[in-house]
């Protein structure tokens, strides 16, 4: 029957694949010797002693196409050989603290820092030297030294450009829950970087009036998504008037679309609004491998200029770093809201989150 | 097979008693368990009637290219629930809610009781229509009351996994913006990094399940041999016959055909068009047919004894284990990533993180599809050929292999396919076990839109559902020659 | 060869009892036919023989080897008894020459006994068939050449005419007679169909509910039924009442007294009986009725013969079937219709007068009782 040939071959050929390319995933490669040696390039960061072997397993919450060509330039530079695992940095989070100490990832890239403060709190993050600590602006790292800030990203409005007039736009958060809005806002509630804000406004404004400025949103029928970039393709199809996300969703629909041409424009909340904070990126290295030099090494070339003016150029992000420039167009870091309270800060973001459960936001 | 099981519980029992009732009472939970439980019921149900429809006008109307049409109404099959809501919404980015939720999993969910039922309505004889015809009883009524209960099993066999699907479907209620227990146990994840949250939900999820599969076992009904006679096809006037395409045509044209048209228009939108990289684009291809033929492979050995104890014996134990068997079917993909992970790290270390570990899953995951045609595939094997084997002096084992085994191999070469299927659609589970560095399509279609470069992501979406129709397209057609050979 | 034995085998479906209390030897070499009514077990005695089935009661041997008892049975695989099913069960994914040789062992012996039966059973040029191909005739001649393949001591047939129409069905019923008897195999053979059980076998074994009723040669059972039933089921009766006269009666209607004279080795005691037809002569089947007593009489219709003689009776209805006809007769003074077979070409037209005799012995049979009735 040729139904039974064809399996058969085929089962043949799909497992010498398999084979190929789990061998190609999983080979150790071997130190590169040479490379280094002869590199007249190699940098200060690169320290060949024991406790290195050239190799990185790194757990990135953020994208391969924006992530892979800057540790291609740092595997270039120093030999190291990182092995990347992709995926959502909730789902790598829960993955981290289902692996625990047998987790083989060395170092966490996080897309926010409640998921780093789960880490941290779950005991698996090694405390970060101070090359690494000192290199970035207290205010957006951790508290104790368990992981570190990489880039920033402001909290925005994007408005429909065609029915929204620049006037009419809210100067104040306040305003954004007023009845002109209503059924036209869009919300990410359980996205980590809506609770940032909230929290922000519970700390700057007070309980009470998060109390109360939550129950106005919910009053005024909000559009509910699970991710920003829906938000942004929310407004840009003219469903709604107003959304609430991260500024470099905006540019990076604009590199594909051009901005001119496009329907939702930005808007930025005055500096000390609540709807104006930044949130982080963050990078940590994972306790169990917190003698890996070469997990030092990686973090430390995040935290890098060259790095930090990667991530601006190409994903339109704040870098952390003092003396690397804010995106163009933007507003500098420094004249954007800055709240007394940590980022990572579990605890805080449960009780945000207990609020935003009541109001039925989020689950 | 039981270890997603396992996992669950273990993590449920954690928490202590009182937290448990209070997430249950919870009014969002018992909101989000009957958005849950309608919607899977829903489907199904839907599902089920179009299905029976579907085949029965496939098997009894004359169309010209009968056979492509059956074909066609495979294809839905191939398409991953988060792609159909995917394109949609780039035609209608407002939609969101119940009510697309339904159409859209019903669209591409209709195949899975389409096509046994076609094959079971080939295996039956129309005789007896014939006769409730001469009695009197219009065609509708000949066909309710003489034919329907012969597929009958069949049907109800399918609308389970159609209901089990949509009970573990996450990416399209996401994107469609329903939210039920599987968004619940994301956000559990996500939100609140509150695993035991989880597996609470995660174990509503399996009484829910528990409570349909048995169902499912008394309503399932005998399942009965006969002698196949080709049915009569009924002349049908061209005002009927165009109606009869378009039913037969709208799965196909909700599930795949507007999705993908809604991504190519995304295509032609975007301003940036990144290179095709096709060495990494031929890579994932190969990952993802090898995986999930190994997957079919691997869900098949698990799925064979079982189905063979339960097709000979109808104790409570086997009936027991097949129920089991079921049950981790109705689990989101991430509570069954995660529960390998704990599996694999606290039995065997070296094997995390191993292609060995991710066909496993697959085969844990998916088996569900594999066993209910497996077991009415051996059922189906009549026992008078079993016996003149053994009289002709084989064990009972080696009547088995030779007799039984091959002629239920057709049978088994579906439930084969349906897994292997559904692992090359498969996300969650293979962003958590797959190898460092290995990719599937799914994976790098994922890893692509929520980056937001959908254009970069249309090839691999192409290119998935089109491996993955292949196999939609042979279950269609080893239907066919499997049920006119026997 | 060895003698199959059946002891007071018992066998229980659940509630149902499909056998009970069954006794039974089969003769090496012979064909043992059991006839008898569908759900009367005998399926179930041949998959029990078979091995196919546990019994409950009692024990079956073959020679002195027990095959089966109450918990403890031998395999099927390992018995040596064939099996022919009912609907050929040909194997749909072989060829007719993979099922023929299924049963037995690799090599070049296997092809030549292929061959053999194949040429056996009249198939020769249809070894490279699928079953799909053959017609039913063809399929059970497959059906029992597969059985035949590895030399069985005891073949077992289940009704495995029953799906042809009644000209094959002879044929080929008598042709694998014959094959049997040339492979000197012991055959038991299950059939409803009496013509079949009385022509082709050496013993017939009647069941009803479970229970055997009568064994004995196709003579025996035909001219000597051990009830009225077995009567009924193994050929056309004609039933009348009667009273029991002790006493053996010259048979003046017939003319012959050695035809009235009952032979010794009938069962039962002679005497004659006074019923519609008159005093005729009649035996008693298997009991001792008293002077008086009310009887069941029970004749065949090809016993009663229109003479110059007899009691005057007239035509009411003809069944035609060829080579005779059965005749439904009015008796003068009597309620009850009897019916005669008139051989052909002499047929009788309705309305016609005869005469009609009794010229053999007629059965004479205990009344039902009330449990019977019940």
């Amino acid at each position: 029957m040729p139904f039974r040939v064809r399996s058969k071959t085929s089962i043949l050929l799909a497992g010498l694949v398999l084979m190929a390319t789990g061998c190609v995933a999983e080979s150790e490669p071997t130190v590169v010797v040479d490379e280094v040696a002869d590199s007249s390039q190699a940098s200060e960061d690169v320290a060949v002693v024991s406790g290195s072997d050239d190799y990185v397993i790194l757990y990135s919450g953020r994208a391969e196409s924006l992530v892979q060509p800057l540790i291609d330039v740092f595997t270039e530079r120093t030999g190291i050989e990182i092995d990347i695992r992709y995926s959502g940095t909730s789902e790598l989070a829960a993955q981290v603290l289902e692996e625990g100490e047998q987790s083989p990832a060395a170092v966490f890239l996080s897309q926010d820092a409640g998921a780093l403060g789960a880490l941290s709190d779950a005991g698996l993050l090694a405390s970060l030297p101070d090359s690494i600590t000192s290199r970035v602006d207290p205010d957006y790292t951790s508290r104790d030294d368990s992981w570190v800030g990489v880039t920033g990203r402001a909290r925005v409005i994007a408005y429909d450009s065609e029915t929204v007039a620049l006037e009419d736009l809210p100067t104040d958060v306040d305003e954004i829950v007023a009845p002109q809005w209503s059924g036209k806002i869009a919300v990410a509630p359980a996205n980590a970087s809506f609770q940032s804000f909230v929290t922000a406004y519970r700390v700057i404004r007070g309980e009470s009036a998060a109390d109360q400025w939550v129950s106005g949103l919910v009053m005024s029928d909000p559009q509910k998504y699970d991710k920003n970039s829906a938000i942004l393709e929310a407004v840009e199809a003219g469903e709604v008037s107003l959304g609430l996300i991260n500024h470099y969703y905006w540019y990076r629909m604009a590199s594909e679309r051009g901005g001119d041409q496009m329907r939702a424009q930005l808007y930025f909340l005055p500096a000390g609004d609540p709807a104006a904070i930044v949130n982080v990126t963050g990078a940590a290295i994972l306790q169990a491998q917190s003698s890996d030099l070469d997990a030092t090494a990686l973090v430390e070339f995040l935290v890098s200029d060259e790095a930090q003016e990667y991530f601006v150029t190409t994903t339109f992000e704040y870098p952390l770093v003092p003396g690397i420039g804010a995106p163009e167009g933007l507003p500098e870091l420094s004249e954007l809201a800055v709240g007394d309270f940590d980022l990572s800060d579990l605890r805080s973001i449960a009780t945000t989150q207990e609020l935003l459960r009541n109001y039925g936001l989020i689950f | 097979m039981s270890i997603p099981l396992v996992y669950v519980v273990w993590r449920a029992v954690d928490v202590p008693l009182s937290d448990i009732t209070a997430v249950l009472m919870r009014p969002r939970v018992q909101e989000l368990t009957l958005n849950t439980l309608g919607l899977s019921l829903a489907v199904a149900l839907t599902a089920l009637v179009m299905g029976v429809v579907i085949a029965a006008l496939l098997s009894r109307v004359r169309f010209r290219g009968a056979s492509s049409l059956l074909l066609i109404s495979a294809l839905p099959l191939a398409v991953p629930s988060y792609l159909a809501s995917y394109g949609w919404l780039v035609a209608f980015p407002g939609l969101n809610g119940f009510l697309p939720s339904w159409l859209l999993l019903t669209a591409v969910t209709v195949p899975y009781v389409t096509l046994p039922v076609a094959a079971a309505l080939r295996g039956t004889s129309a005789e007896g229509e014939a006769v409730a015809r001469t009695l009197g009883l219009g065609p509708l009524r000949a066909f309710v009351d003489v034919t329907w209960p012969q597929v009958r099993p069949a049907a109800v066999a399918g609308a389970l996994l159609v209901f089990l699907y949509t009970l573990s479907d996450f990416g399209l209620v996401a994107m469609l913006r329903f939210e039920t227990l599987t968004w619940g146990i994301q956000q559990s994840f996500a939100a609140s990094f509150d695993r035991s949250q989880a597996a609470i939900l995660a174990l509503l999820l399996v009484v829910i399940a528990l409570v349909v599969v048995a169902a499912e076992r008394s309503a399932r009904g005998q399942v009965v041999t006969s002698r196949a006679k080709l049915a009569t096809r009924e002349p049908v006037g061209p005002l009927s016959r165009t109606l009869a395409l378009l039913v037969v045509l709208a799965p196909p044209l909700v599930g795949v055909v507007a999705p993908l048209a809604g991504l190519a228009a995304r295509l032609f939108q975007a301003e940036t068009l990144r290179d095709i990289d096709l060495s990494r684009l031929g890579l994932a291809t190969a990952a993802t047919i090898g995986v999930s033929v190994l997957a079919a492979l691997v869900a098949l050995a698990i799925a064979l004894p079982l189905a063979a104890l339960a097709a000979r014996y109808s104790g409570r134990w086997v009936g027991a284990l097949e129920t089991l068997g079921y049950l981790p079917h109705a689990l989101p993909g991430i509570v069954v990533g995660l529960s390998l992970v704990f599996f694999s790290l606290a039995v065997l270390p070296p094997l995390y993180q191993t292609a060995t570990i991710l066909v496993f899953a697959y085969a844990v995951l998916f088996m569900p599809k594999a066993l209910g045609t497996a077991r009415s595939s051996i059922e189906g094997v009549s026992p008078d050929l079993v016996n003149v084997a053994r009289t002709l002096g084989a064990r009972p084992l080696n009547a088995w292999a030779r007799v039984t085994l091959p002629l239920a191999l057709p049978g088994l070469g579906i439930g084969a396919l349906l897994v292997a299927i559904a692992t090359m659609k498969e996300l969650p589970a293979t962003l958590l076990l797959r190898p460092t560095g290995v990719n599937t399509l799914a994976t790098e279609l994922w890893s692509r839109t929520s980056a937001g470069e959908f254009a970069g992501a249309a090839p691999y979406a192409a290119i998935l559902v089109l491996v993955a129709a292949i196999p939609a397209m042979i279950l269609s057609g080893v239907r066919r020659t499997a049920k006119e050979e026997l | 060869m060895t003698t199959l034995g059946v002891h007071n085998v018992g066998l229980t479906y659940g509630s149902r009892t499909a056998l009970s209390d069954v006794s039974l030897e089969i003769p090496s070499g012979s064909l043992v036919a059991i006839l008898g009514p569908s759900g009367c077990g005998k399926t179930s005695l041949l998959m029990a023989i078979a091995g196919l089935l546990g019994i409950d009661e009692g024990v079956i041997t073959a020679g002195h080897r027990e095959l089966s008892r109450s918990g403890k049975r031998v395999p099927p695989e390992q018995r040596g008894i064939g099996w022919v099913p009912q609907e050929a069960s040909l194997f749909p994914h072989l060829s007719v020459r993979d099922n023929i040789g299924f049963g037995l062992r690799k090599g070049r012996r296997r092809n030549e006994r292929v061959e053999e039966l194949a040429a056996l059973v009249g198939l020769t040029g249809f070894l490279d068939r699928s079953p799909g191909q053959l017609s039913g005739g063809q399929a059970q001649r497959v059906a029992l050449a597969r059985a035949l393949a590895p030399s069985p001591d005891v073949l077992l047939l289940d009704e495995p005419y029953g799906a042809l129409d009644s000209v094959l069905r002879h044929t080929l019923a008598r042709d694998v007679a014959r094959i049997l008897r040339e492979e000197e195999t012991t055959a038991v053979l299950v059939t409803h169909d009496r013509e079949e059980a009385l022509d082709l076998a050496d013993v017939v074994v009647v069941m009803d509910g479970g229970r055997i009723v009568q064994v004995g040669t196709p003579v025996e059972v035909y001219e000597s039924p051990a009830t009225p039933w077995v009567a009924s089921f193994v050929g056309d009766t004609v039933e009348l009442a009667g009273v029991w006269r002790h006493g053996t009666l010259q048979c003046e209607q017939c003319g012959a007294a050695d035809f009235c004279e009952p032979s010794e080795k009938r069962p039962g005691c002679a005497g004659h009986v006074v019923c519609a037809l008159g005093e005729v002569a009649a035996t008693a089947q298997g009991y001792q009725p008293a002077d008086g007593d009310e009887v069941r009489v029970v004749v065949r219709p090809e016993w009663l013969a229109p003479g110059s003689s007899g009691i005057p009776a007239t035509v009411r209805g003809v069944s035609y079937a060829g080579h005779d006809a059965l005749v439904e007769f009015d008796m003068e003074g009597q309620k009850e219709r009897v019916r005669a077979r008139i051989a052909a070409p002499f047929l009788p037209s309705v309305g016609q007068g005869f005469q009609l005799t009794l010229r053999h012995p007629a059965l004479v049979f205990p009344l039902p009782s009330e449990v019977e009735l019940a």
